[in-house]
């Protein structure tokens, strides 16, 4: 694979048939940070957050948008890094699960609801499961939980029984703003 | 060995005080769990910020400096021998460090005579079966490589479906007799069973202690007997895994000595593969895992993946990671085998079951040790005729591994259903069939109040809930199911505990987080016996170097390492006792209650919190180990008490006859594990084994093209995994079960709550359209087909 | 992946001039890229240029990412001579439209007040598809020309007609979510829910082509293999370097009626085993039947949407509404089925999605 860009990038195609890889600089604002990564320009988003930007918390189920593992936030819209090129990431602004807590000894409300109603268990569906009640929460404040279902719809769990995450979200939106650090969202 | 007063039997219920033998160096056994601080406490997972942080490392988050990417070569026919193959070119590709042929192949059955050389596995008996594999820089570049190896196969004709595998002019899987070996998670296959074509058995059961030949005979006896019998065959289908982290491992050397980080059940059975295979001593061999998404039976040992990473570390001289995509997953490392059940029962009209007979095969691919007869030789034990016969049906496809509950789900959709046809052929109620026929005590305390959760009186006979709907094509349905799972637990299960002078403390254990949550539990049995906050107790697990545990299948892990954790942790006291007691003045400080050492200073009695008494300490720290201790009452019980764990589950359905979509709206389960250490955990257990079995029964399907022997739905989006609007409300009963054989009396619950499920639903389904669905799974082509050909009551294929 | 180019532009035009093929090499067209990049990965295509159509930046006059209400005096004479009419033989009348841009997403669409309220079928369609994620980035027109979803012809182990092979390996093999109708040179189904709403809407496309636009109505747009002009390698009219820009639909009447109908065997994101959309006209009290118009559009069990005209012409003799005369009606929407090995069960469902979705329209009409 080669790639790239609007007439100022071009793959080059070696007389071998093999290709030279040009690589483009990717600028994108992750968790509130401007970032700057040379990178692969059809690489995933969740290639670059996976592996440049040591962003782990991402996880990949099945690379193919069926799992929702991958969810992140792309200007606060919740989508499936994997399936997102890099080139598509340009200009963004990304939140991973890394960017949900508002400092590192604070949980989000949303996180803390996972902890406490033991929303999380094997925890690789967990990342994913966040960002999409964050992004549920952010369209619908208060919602039922059909709608719960509804907004995570697009992220397996293979062991919890979804059960306990749907007690969580409701958790999180019972959660009283005043008391609970971090309630932003 | 001394005498002491044990609480035993179910807490609300039946239990009483008894006397048993306890061994030397154990503390005094705890009563009901309302009496305790920590354990028995719906307790949130000490690891729960790691999780939702993203902060917790799994095994392809592992980053090391150098670290390649490796790739492997499945084979793209589904049977061929392989003449040769040649790396050369995919050594001279860009970014390539390192290709290695596999030099034999791991999982799945083996001929006898493939054993003993030992060597190189030519024969190519599924598609997917790895065969190279290739190390380099990118993922890309390792990818594009494997297109350079060259393989001289000789492609041989296959069969994937089992049907057909029986036809005398099949395909020949097996030129030979094979046997398999089993895992920690459970399985395996026996040499000396006959095998012709395909078809490898009968592997002859009957209920434990039983003489099966014995059993035959009783059974056919009864069959003659005019009494009434009830006959049915029943299928299921082929389920993998599907845990959402893939199998994966890191492998880096150095110099003679290999680290591996694995996505695994079994950190020590990783190692001892890894060493086995290599033929390195097991001492140089670490594994770690920190964290792990999932395994449901399929992660135990290193894997032919595993193999290969390790080979292309050490040939790259440098760390290579090798993760599955899901297709990969799919293909080669495992399954739930498929099954065709013909069950007959036999029973006189006052219900009581006078014979069981089960018949049958399992098709695992190219492994063996499919079977399906635990439900029918153990949940109704008591009826005096129980024979099975279990045969393999091998096609060209991946091999099973331990599927949570190996067989269980599937002997209890036969068994289960078949009951359900009884109790209406007699017109008796299917909970009170049961009551005549299954003493069990956890599963008439769990029938009792699974039915009162419930509403069973609700239930009326099959197809007479008034219709629903605005064309009253709705049907409403309520079923039940029970199951059984074994109290297993490994003895080779060791635990350290260290007290420090802050009063804080840590337990090592060489288990490993599945996702169930040990970690804990753990902390609870040791925060309960040392008197301290949860937050004082350090858990280390995941790491060979720590004292050897079990590996986490066959729900093995909670009653097998917790009680050596109290004990050690109880050690760790009598250590404390005998440092501070000098220093306080007290021969006699010895352990109390809450904690607490307690003793006699100066005439006067003391009590010391543990952290007072740590305080005190001139020394770092004082530690205890234990190992876990045989079974209590060793006299009674040979060490080993024999135990059932039950399961009862009751399910509402509806099914929109017109076209044929089946809701499960409800799942009331009553479970037992034992102590339940942690509520909160085991429900979600609990929950999890619900929902996969909810899967199980109406949408996980392997499905394969005849023709060329290709996985269709190697995916996540055709192979359909119940999602967030598929989980109907769930109720749990859960009983404390108490049996007075450890220090903890914990049972693992992985298992027990998926056994039922499938079978549950089923009987609802033919309770809401009187038909009765005897294939898996339950999807609206075999509802509809079944609507439409009431008269045969048997769906179409 | 094979190697391509990646090119970015914001406007139709610029996509089509760069679609076309005196810019050197074979080219596809990305928007959302959810069905894109599937195939890509999967090596179904190997274009040599990737044109990424982004969705215009803010303040830009593009209205190819809005849905905006169109009053029947603005409307276009080449929109407007391809409306409905109001009877039979009548030229068509001028109606208020709603415009929807080719880059409007599926999550748009099921939030948008005036499609929830006006055509509820095409909102509940936009819903049901796959999952708040895919949703979020999925285009409308994206969803009307993604490929179907057929395993053999997703899978690049098998080399099937839709690639230019010589068998339908469907046919004799698992056909279990394959056509029951007009299935024997390809017995894939058309994957597109939102398809099936927009044609009983009677929506009509725009497609920028090299020399300006044209328009035509969605009814026509959809071809099968057998059908004339039918390719089997494609799905639709869409000649190559064109693109869809915007699809109008006319705003229903106060006595007109949408709904749409989705039957999955999961209930999170699943394909249809059979889905339906329905549009009524109720008929003026004292008619003898209750409607004066009617559209059955039913997906998941033909190559293309399946237009159940029998069913219509059944739904329009009705009288009135009772349960055996909604049975009949369904009965007819599986006329000409012709199931394959493993899905007969798609005749009986086909039949009872469609009188789920006639009792319920005429329930709420």
């Amino acid at each position: 694979m080669s790639t790239h860009g609007h007439d100022s990038h071009h793959a080059t195609t070696t007389s071998s048939g093999t290709f030279t890889r040009p690589l483009i600089e990717l600028r994108l604002r992750v968790n509130g940070i401007d970032t700057v990564c040379v990178v692969h320009p059809m690489a995933r988003l969740l290639d670059v957050l996976r592996e440049s930007l040591h962003l782990s918390g991402t996880k990949e189920g099945c690379g193919e948008g069926e799992c929702g593992a991958c969810a992140v936030l792309l200007n606060g819209e919740l989508v499936c890094s994997c399936l997102v090129p890099a080139l598509q990431a340009m200009g963004t602004e990304v939140t991973t699960i890394e960017g949900v807590a508002p400092s590192l000894a604070t949980l989000d409300r949303v996180q803390q609801a996972f902890v406490d109603c033991g929303g999380a268990q094997c925890g690789i569906c967990t990342p994913g499961m966040i960002l999409a009640a964050k992004a549920l929460l952010t369209r619908c404040p208060q919602p039922t939980e059909a709608e719960i279902r509804e907004g995570l719809a697009g992220n397996l769990c293979r062991c919890t029984g979804y059960t306990k995450i749907f007690s969580s979200v409701l958790r999180a939106c019972q959660a009283d703003g005043a008391t609970t650090e971090g309630g932003e969202r | 060995m001394s005498r002491a007063e044990v609480l035993v039997g179910l807490v609300g219920a039946d239990a009483t005080l008894q006397s048993r033998e306890l061994p030397d160096g154990v503390p005094p056994s705890w009563r009901e769990s309302s009496t305790l601080a920590v354990v028995g406490k719906p307790t949130q997972r000490i690891d729960g910020s790691d999780k939702v942080t993203g902060r917790a490392r799994y095994t392809p988050d592992i980053k090391r400096p150098g670290l390649l990417h490796g790739k492997i070569l499945g084979s793209p026919h589904p049977h061929a021998r392989v003449h040769g193959v040649n790396i050369s070119d995919a050594e001279a590709q860009p970014g390539v460090k390192a290709v290695v042929v596999l030099p034999h192949l791991l999982g799945g059955a083996k001929l006898e005579s493939e054993k003993a050389r030992g060597k190189l596995v030519p024969v190519v008996r599924y598609l997917g079966q790895p065969i190279a594999a290739v190390a380099a820089e990118t993922p890309e570049q390792a990818k594009a490589a494997l297109a350079r190896i060259k393989v001289d196969f000789e492609v041989l004709p296959h069969v994937v479906d089992p049907d057909e595998a029986l036809k005398p002019n099949a395909p020949l899987v097996f030129s030979g007799p094979v046997s398999m070996s089993g895992s920690a998670g459970g399985g395996g296959a026996k040499g000396g069973i006959p095998q012709k074509g395909n078809l490898r058995g009968p592997k002859r059961g009957a209920p434990r202690g039983k003489d099966a030949a014995q059993m035959e005979q009783a059974v056919a006896a009864a069959l003659r007997s005019g009494q009434t019998v009830v006959r049915g065959t029943y299928r299921t289908q082929v389920q993998t895994h599907s845990a959402l982290e893939t199998h994966g491992l890191t492998a880096e050397w150095a110099g003679d000595e290999l680290t591996v980080w694995a996505s695994t059940q079994g950190i020590f059975s990783v190692r001892d593969e890894l060493a086995e295979y290599l033929e390195i001593p097991t001492s140089k061999v670490r594994v770690i895992t920190d964290f792990c998404g999932g395994g449901f039976g399929a992660k135990f040992g290193a894997g032919n993946y595993g193999v290969l990473a390790a080979l292309l570390a050490k040939k790259a001289a440098a760390p290579v990671r090798v993760c599955l995509d899901r297709r990969e997953e799919h293909l080669a490392v495992g399954n739930r085998p498929a099954s065709e059940q013909n069950i007959a029962l036999v029973s006189g009209k006052d219900g009581k079951l006078a014979a069981i007979e089960l018949r049958g095969w399992g098709a695992g691919g190219a492994g063996a040790g499919a079977g399906f007869a635990g439900p029918a030789n153990n949940v109704y034990g008591h009826c005096p005729a129980i024979y099975t016969e279990e045969f393999d049906v091998f096609t060209h496809t991946g091999p099973l591994a331990a599927f949570r509950a190996p067989g269980h789900p599937q002997g209890a959709f036969a068994l289960e259903q078949a009951m359900d046809e009884l109790a209406e052929k007699l017109g008796i109620d299917p909970l009170e069939l049961r009551e005549r026929n299954d003493p069990h005590p956890g599963r008439r305390l769990e029938r009792q109040k699974a039915a009162e959760l419930f509403g069973w009186s609700r239930r009326t006979l099959a197809g007479q809930l008034p219709p629903e709907g605005a064309l009253g094509h709705i049907r409403r349905g309520l079923g039940m199911a029970q199951g059984c799972w074994y109290y297993f637990w490994s003895d080779d299960s060791h635990a350290e505990v260290r007290i420090h002078r802050d009063g804080t403390a840590e337990v090592l254990a060489g288990v490993q987080d599945i996702g169930t949550g040990v970690r804990t539990p753990l902390a609870q049995v040791v925060a309960e016996e040392l008197g301290i906050p949860l937050a004082s107790v350090k858990v280390s697990i995941g790491d060979t170097r720590l004292p050897v545990g079990p590996g986490s299948g066959g729900s093995v892990t909670t009653g097998s390492i917790t009680p050596p954790a109290r004990d050690a942790a109880y050690q760790a006291r009598l250590s404390l006792c005998k440092e501070v007691a000098p220093l306080v003045g007290a021969k006699d400080l010895a352990p109390g209650p809450g904690g607490k050492l307690v003793g006699t200073a100066a005439g006067k009695p003391i009590e010391l919190s543990l952290k007072q008494a740590a305080a005190k300490l001139r020394k770092e720290q004082v530690s205890g180990t234990a190992r876990r201790k045989p079974d209590y009452d060793a006299a009674a019980t040979n060490g080993r008490a024999w135990g059932q764990t039950g399961g009862v589950q009751l399910a509402e359905v509806t099914v929109d006859t017109l076209t044929g979509i089946i809701r499960v709206e409800r799942i009331v389960a009553a479970h037992d594990c034992g102590r339940p250490l942690n509520p909160l955990l085991v429900e979600s257990q609990i929950h999890g084994g619900i929902i996969q079995g909810i899967s199980y029964a109406l949408f996980e399907e392997r499905r394969l093209d005849r023709r060329t022997g290709r996985m269709l739905n190697a995916n996540l989006e055709q192979y359909k995994i119940a999602g967030a609007l598929d989980v109907p409300r769930i109720d749990i009963a859960l009983l404390e079960d108490l049996h007075g054989r450890t220090s903890t009396d914990a049972r693992g619950i992985g298992e027990p709550a998926t056994v039922p499920t499938a079978a549950a639903v089923a009987n609802a389904v033919y309770n809401a359209i009187g038909v009765r669905l005897r294939e898996l799974p339950l999807t609206p082509a075999r509802v509809l087909a079944a609507l439409a050909a009431p008269a045969t009551g048997t769906a179409p294929r | 992946m094979n190697a391509f180019t990646w090119v970015e532009v914001t406007t139709a035009e610029q996509a089509v001039a760069q679609l076309s093929a005196a810019r050197g090499g074979s080219a596809l067209l990305k928007a959302g890229g959810i069905d894109v990049l599937d195939r890509l990965k999967e090596g179904l295509d190997a274009p040599e240029r990737l044109i990424v159509l982004r969705r215009p930046t803010a303040g830009s006059k593009s209205t190819l990412s809005e849905i905006s209400e169109i009053p029947a005096s603005r409307l276009p004479d080449s929109i407007t001579r391809l409306l409905p009419a109001g009877n039979a033989g009548d030229a068509p009348q001028p109606r208020d439209c709603l415009r929807i841009g080719a880059l409007v997403t599926l999550a748009q669409i099921a939030s948008h007040p005036t499609i929830l309220r006006a055509l509820p079928a095409l909102a509940q369609a936009a819903h049901a598809i796959a999952t708040p994620q895919i949703r979020a980035v999925a285009t409308i027109a994206g969803n009307l020309l993604q490929r179907p979803r057929c395993w053999y012809f997703r899978s690049a182990d098998f080399h099937c007609r839709k690639k230019g092979g010589d068998e339908c390996f469907a046919l004799d093999g698992e056909n279990e979510y394959h056509a029951i109708f007009d299935n024997r040179t390809c017995a894939a189904v058309h994957p597109s829910g939102a398809a099936v709403a927009l044609l009983v809407l009677d929506a009509i496309v725009e497609i920028q082509t090299a020399s300006g636009t044209r328009q035509q109505r969605l009814s026509a747009f959809f071809v099968s293999a057998s059908q004339q002009g039918g390719d089997v390698k494609r799905e639709n009219r869409l000649e190559p370097g064109e693109v869809i820009t915007h699809l109008y639909i006319p705003l229903p009447s106060p006595d007109e009626r949408s709904l749409y109908l989705k039957s999955k065997q999961k209930q999170s994101f699943d394909w249809p085993l059979c889905e339906v959309a329905i549009s009524v006209r109720r008929a003026p009290s004292g008619a003898g039947s209750l409607l004066q118009a009617a559209r059955i559009v039913v997906g998941g069990v033909a190559p293309i949407p399946w237009r159940a005209k029998a069913a219509e012409a059944a739904l329009l003799r009705l009288s009135k509404l009772d349960i055996e005369s909604v049975r009949a009606i369904a009965q007819a929407a599986s006329d000409g089925a012709r199931p394959l090995a493993k899905n007969g069960y798609k005749v009986p469902l086909c039949q009872g999605v469609v009188a789920q979705a006639v009792m319920q329209i005429l329930s709420n009409a």
